[in-house]
């Protein structure tokens, strides 16, 4: 019980390090002083896509795959924010989250950005947000496959729309849905992170109806033919009328004709 | 027969839901422009407020269907959403990228875009006039207003007007270019030398590489066209380099942002920036009686319910959002985006008519700056002190005197 108690505390003070790593990395990698994936007052990069929706694909620098090493110690892998090549991805590991393995002194982390249309389904109304990642760890220098870790990470995933959650798969067919958190400032989805596979964020806002086809767009062409076809009845209604009007007139006169023949060949 | 008609008829238009015209609204409420988006979504609903406090519009309450837009790829699902829920006008966007996204999408699914708060340039794809308009300052426009004002009003205190020596760098994105565009323009179009146009990209620029590029050239006025962090970054490297400048001006979303002033301190003083009035900072006795009104409506509601004054973006959101709802919309004769936007077209407001000190004139299709409203407030803010800032020009809305740059 006591364990289960001091879990959020644990995770709360692991994303708060996971930040600080992150920024580390980002002053790092970027070289100069901007915290480009928590805050800021310009708007974000323009999201780089696999496959970019038609709206988006002239200016599109499709990702990638990427790969960094972590170091490798006696006591496991040291902490480090791990970023994919397009920066929409970033993982963050506990210091000795990946065990020691025999005489290998690395972990290669791989990302490898996915168009999500080609991967398993997702379960409807959930669609993918954006690109799928596939995220590989190895040991180096002898290639052996990290399977799991001792101690969960963070991923973060960057998005184009707001999302609802980050989907994982071991195979990238069969997805599960992760307990995500929306960070709000950033805007991208984030989750914990137990282990290598498939990582896409989905989201359960429907894909827009074309144009004219919305449900109310067909309400209102079912009123226009009804109002139509009632317009139409009305204006012929006096013809009809007139006409029935006229063919019975034309039928007793016809009749009366028939009677007065008839009496004129009786005499 | 006649009955059955009219019932039908009156169905089509039923419904207490249908009865209240619909007005969507995309605005960044989460990720990286939340703030802004939020202040500017927030002036919006109170623009329908007022409205719906003043018998509605053509006699029907407005209703805001709103979509968060963190980002521009966000927008073609939330225009077409807010569109599926009977918005045909929607008001937007703060982001100069979700502008020019949006703005798009409007003019392909027949609405109309509303643009409350960016200043970038949307108006070449935009369908300016028809189903584009914009009611905040045209990003040009602030880097015209920016180099006029050094080159009218500020040179002559400084040193031979004709010498100074003018560089625009600026953040390479629709919003950047759009106003190191009116800079670069007025810099040439009145015989000013131009001694550096450097654009940049904001999540790779070396700073210190562009203050030597600056120093270099001897530049003696800079306009920065940036973000909050690049433009601290920019102005850091500046002062590292010890770049000799006279004049340092900004624009909206660096160099008068109050995170700005905070972040810089005492480095900030002197400096300059180009953008649209706050609350705090319009006099109330350089508005119109209408602008004046509304102004102390909003203003005081706007304290009651989220315990400050009405930022930049919640005043623009708030005084262009009244210029739709209780003038442009009142005159069309349909809700229609093309009858809103004959009746936008039409209506002409003065100066100060509004209650950010705007006025609407706005341009037709073909002419330069179709769309866009030519009576937009604009002023030019300068740091005075750390952390205060004042509006110093045009002289009408000024709440303090220019004072030239500490190394003037």
């Amino acid at each position: 019980m006591a364990a289960r108690r001091r879990r959020p505390a644990l995770i709360g003070l692991g994303l708060a390090a996971a930040y600080a790593l992150v920024c580390l990395t980002t002053l790092r990698v970027t070289g100069h002083d901007v915290r480009p994936l928590f805050e800021g007052v310009g708007p974000s990069s323009p999201y780089r896509w696999v496959n970019p929706p038609k709206e988006f694909a002239p200016g599109n620098v499709k990702p990638g795959a990427s790969s960094t090493d972590v170091d490798l110690l006696a006591n496991g892998s040291k902490a480090s924010g791990l970023l994919s090549s397009d920066s929409q991805l970033v993982i963050n590991l506990q210091a000795g989250a990946v065990p020691a393995n025999a005489a290998d002194n690395r972990v290669t982390v791989k990302f490898v950005p996915l168009d999500a249309s080609k991967l398993g389904r997702l379960t409807p109304p959930m669609r993918p947000d954006g690109n799928a990642y596939r995220v590989e760890m190895s040991y180096k220098p002898s290639g052996a496959p990290v399977a799991t870790l001792t101690a969960p990470g963070n991923v973060l995933v960057v998005v184009p729309e707001p999302a609802d959650t980050i989907l994982f798969s071991e195979d990238g067919r069969a997805w599960k849905q992760l307990a995500s958190r929306h960070e709000s400032a950033s805007g991208a989805e984030s989750a914990a992170f137990a282990s290598p596979g498939y990582y896409l964020a989905g989201t359960r806002q429907p894909l827009p109806s074309p144009v004219g086809t919305s449900g109310r767009g067909y309400g209102t062409v079912v009123v226009i033919v009804v109002v139509g076809l009632l317009a139409i009845v009305l204006a012929w209604t006096p013809y009809v009328r007139q006409r029935l009007r006229t063919r019975r007139s034309s039928r007793k006169q016809l009749q009366r004709g028939a009677r007065a023949s008839r009496s004129q060949r009786r005499r | 027969m006649l009955t059955v008609l009219v019932v039908t008829t009156a169905c089509a238009g039923g419904g207490a839901k249908r009865d209240a015209l619909v007005l969507g609204a995309i605005y960044p409420t989460s990720g990286p422009q939340q703030v802004g988006g939020t202040d500017e979504e927030r002036g919006v609903r109170l623009a329908v407020e007022w409205a719906n406090t003043h018998g509605g519009v053509q006699g029907r309450p407005a209703r805001l269907e709103t979509a968060d837009v963190p980002r521009p790829e966000a927008v073609p699902s939330a225009m077409r959403m807010l569109r599926d829920r009977g918005a045909r006008v929607v008001v937007g966007s703060h982001g100069s990228a979700t502008s020019v996204a949006a703005a798009k999408v409007a003019g392909e699914t027949g609405m109309m875009l509303w643009e409350t708060g960016a200043v970038g340039g949307a108006t070449p794809v935009a369908n300016g006039g028809r189903s584009f308009f914009r009611l905040a300052p045209m990003g040009a426009n602030l880097g015209r207003n920016a180099i006029a004002f050094v080159r009218d009003e500020l040179a002559p205190e400084l040193k031979p007007a004709a010498s100074l020596r003018y560089a625009v760098v600026y953040v390479d994105d629709p919003y950047g270019r759009s106003v190191g565009k009116g800079a670069l323009d007025e810099v040439r179009g009145s015989g000013q030398v131009l001694s550096a146009s450097l654009p940049y990209d904001a999540s790779r620029a070396d700073f210190a590489t562009i203050a030597r590029r600056l120093a270099e050239t001897r530049t003696d006025v800079l306009f920065a066209v940036s973000y909050l962090d690049d433009g601290v970054a920019l102005v850091r490297a500046l002062t590292t380099a010890k770049v000799p400048l006279v004049a340092s001006i900004g624009t909206s979303s660096s160099f008068c942002h109050p995170q700005f002033g905070q972040r810089l301190g005492r480095l900030a003083v002197g400096m300059f920036a180009s953008d649209k009035p706050d609350q705090a900072h319009v006099r109330p006795d350089a508005l119109e009686p209408e602008g004046r009104r509304t102004l102390a409506w909003a203003s005081a509601r706007y304290q009651r319910r989220y315990g400050k004054n009405m930022s930049a973006e919640a005043l623009g959101g708030f005084s262009n959002g009244y210029g739709l709802l209780a003038h442009v919309l009142p005159a069309a004769t349909s809700f229609a985006p093309t009858a809103v936007a004959r009746a936008a077209l039409s209506t002409k407001l003065p100066r100060g008519a509004l209650a950010n000190g705007g006025g609407l004139d706005l341009a037709p299709p073909g002419a330069p700056d179709e769309g866009e409203n030519r009576r937009a407030a604009g002023v030019i803010w300068e740091w005075v002190a750390p952390g205060e800032r004042a509006v110093v020009w045009p002289a009408l809305f000024a709440t303090h005197a220019i004072e030239p740059l500490h190394a003037g």
